[in-house]
């Protein structure tokens, strides 16, 4: 009891000394080592890039803002953007179909997946502008039945619409899995619910069922949207004159193939580092309902815990 | 058209809102409901009670169509549950028909199963705005006041997630009610929730049951089926075993089956 109390007022003594508010934090002996290292190697990396004179960042300033370049620039933000709308608008028709109870239906996405995932990108792109060797013509009409308008394949097929097809099919195929993944994780209680209360089915994808998956689709996306604005760098094989295309022109004629590389790669850079700050964005919409309240619910379940 | 879907009411009372005859259901060679004849009247308030696994979840999403029976009918505010008579035969309903009888059923799920994408009014203007077509000013007005009524009118702008689970329920409820139900159908709507949750909810169930709506409550909680149902119905193996008033159910059962059930319960 007495020995008790001896420790207690002890302890007392100490009180304020052992308030974790002001305590002292050990030096980061090995963090700082590590940081050091890594300083020295990122020093000495800029030294190299600044004195190698073969990197040739005059060259690179010169031609960053020249006209071709831009041209091409725009070409590449564009071809990427809308073949990958396209791909998403797609790819969410083949996963719902994937997951579709009529077995026609489902074979038919599965088959498409299987197609697209299953051969190069590049192999694609040239099969598409070479279309016209295969069928001279392009007709639509009733199966069997009769024609109702034709084209020569070879107005049609365009470098810019082999572009544009070949991507956005291509990227179709991935998105309906990524899309099909986002699908499946929402709680079957949500999609039962939405049933319960005479929702259509259509209605209660859009309304429930597709934001809810919102949260698992968006990242893998970003990950799709970064991969297609590099896959855009394809097209030059079918004369396209994106980035890469009109970068590839200019050191054809001067022979500054690493300046002018370095050039394309700051673009690319620029392009994928902006979709990495969409990307947050959107997912800090799509997490809304998760974010746990620290104000009036924590609040309001207080007095109970 | 209408006129084939009704039945005709016996002259000398009233067909009643649900009406149930030998209703079976199987999960492939599990039959869950061996034969279930219920009926129940506009207003009243049932209680279903029964051990775990007697199907009790299972014939509620029968009633709701959630899933189909294999023999019997169901009449609910009499038109058959999923069928149709045409020119003397029984024809399947298309899925619109199918979901334009579930809209005149509210449900309330063991796991609340809010929209977890919407706040709380949202969730409750769902359904009025977009299947009844209500205007938003109406769903939202009547939202409110359903809120209020469940005691969460502050909440209103909460995510289900930043509620806690009795709240979340009482969301539920009001959801249910703002499709004004003929029927609102509970499936044990307070066992997710922890012991000192329970009376909110139950308290807001107690309130609808004096307010004349037809309530089918299937539950554990025995207090309840004893203070606000007008009806208990104990089931066990897939069929009905016994029904009646409360008092005479839980104080005075007549099956040996539903001693032993209640049993549990007196002595817990
Ligand atoms: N979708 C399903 N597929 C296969 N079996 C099922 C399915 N749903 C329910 N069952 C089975 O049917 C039986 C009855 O289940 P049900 O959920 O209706 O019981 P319950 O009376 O609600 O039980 P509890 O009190 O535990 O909720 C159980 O044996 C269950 O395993
Ligand atoms: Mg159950």
């Amino acid at each position: 009891m007495s020995d008790g109390a001896a420790v207690t007022a002890a302890i007392a003594e100490d009180d304020s000394l052992r308030d974790v508010a002001h305590a002292y934090k050990p030096l980061p002996i090995v963090r700082g080592l590590v940081w050091l290292v890594i300083g020295l190697i990122a020093l000495k990396v800029l030294v190299v890039l600044a004195q190698n004179r073969n990197f040739g960042w005059g060259i690179v300033g010169e031609w960053l803002t020249e006209a071709s370049i831009l041209r091409g620039l725009w070409v590449t933000l564009w071809l990427g953007v809308v073949s990958m709308a396209l791909g998403v608008v797609l790819g969410l028709f083949l996963a719902i179909g994937r997951m579709s109870k009529d077995v026609l239906i489902s074979s038919l996405a599965s088959v498409y997946i299987w197609f697209f995932r299953g051969t190069p990108l590049l192999v694609q792109l040239i099969f598409w502008y070479n279309l016209s060797y295969l069928f001279p013509e392009i007709v639509i009409g009733i199966p069997f039945g009769p024609t109702l308008a034709s084209w020569n394949t070879n107005d049609v097929i365009s470098p810019l619409t082999a572009a544009i097809g070949g991507l956005a099919l291509n990227e179709a195929a991935y998105m309906a899995e990524v899309i099909r993944g986002g699908l499946l994780s929402v709680d079957h209680g949500q999609i039962e619910a939405t049933q319960a209360f005479g929702m259509s089915p259509f209605r209660a994808l859009l309304r429930v069922i597709l934001p809810q998956a919102m949260r698992a689709i968006v990242p893998p996306t970003g990950n799709q949207f970064i991969s297609m604005m590099k896959s855009t760098s394809l097209v030059s094989v079918i004369a396209m004159a994106d980035l890469l295309y009109s970068v590839q022109a200019v050191y054809n004629r001067t022979f500054e193939i690493i300046p002018m590389l370095l050039v394309a790669v700051f673009y690319y850079l620029v392009i994928t580092s902006l979709l990495n700050v969409g990307q947050g964005f959107i997912e800090r919409y799509y997490g809304r309902g998760e974010r746990d309240a620290a104000g009036p619910a924590k609040a309001a379940q207080a007095p109970e815990g | 058209m209408t006129t084939d879907n009704t039945v005709a009411a016996p002259a000398s009372s009233p067909m009643p809102l649900v009406y149930v005859r030998n209703v079976h259901k199987s999960f492939g060679h599990l039959e869950v409901l061996k034969g279930i004849d219920m009926e129940v009247a506009s207003g009243e308030v049932v209680t279903i009670l029964g051990p775990s696994g007697s199907g009790k979840s299972t014939f509620l999403r029968c009633l709701n169509q959630l899933e189909p029976i294999d023999k019997g009918f169901i009449m609910i505010d009499g038109e058959q549950a999923g069928y149709k008579l045409q020119d003397g035969r029984l024809v399947k309903l298309r899925a619109g028909e199918v979901r334009r009888q579930r809209r005149k059923i509210g449900m309330v799920f063991q796991q609340f199963n809010l929209y977890s994408n919407k706040t709380a009014l949202e969730n409750i203007i769902e359904a009025p705005v977009t299947v009844h077509g209500e205007t938003r000013e109406e769903a939202v007005a009547y939202a409110m006041e359903l809120l209020k009524k469940v005691g969460l009118d502050d909440r209103a702008d909460s995510f289900p997630r930043q509620l806690s689970g009795g709240q979340q329920q009482r969301v539920a409820i009001a959801r249910a009610l703002a499709i004004k139900p003929k029927l609102i159908l509970f499936d044990e709507p307070t066992s997710a929730l922890d012991p000192e949750l329970v009376g909110e909810v139950l308290e807001t169930m107690r309130d609808l049951a004096t307010q004349g709506l037809t309530m089918i409550v299937v539950t554990h909680e025995i207090g309840f089926a004893r203070d606000a149902a007008d009806r208990v119905i104990f089931m066990d193996g897939g069929v009905v075993v016994e029904e009646g008033k409360p008092e005479d159910v839980l104080l005075n059962p007549q099956q040996a089956r539903t001693r032993q059930f209640l049993n549990r319960f007196i002595r817990a």
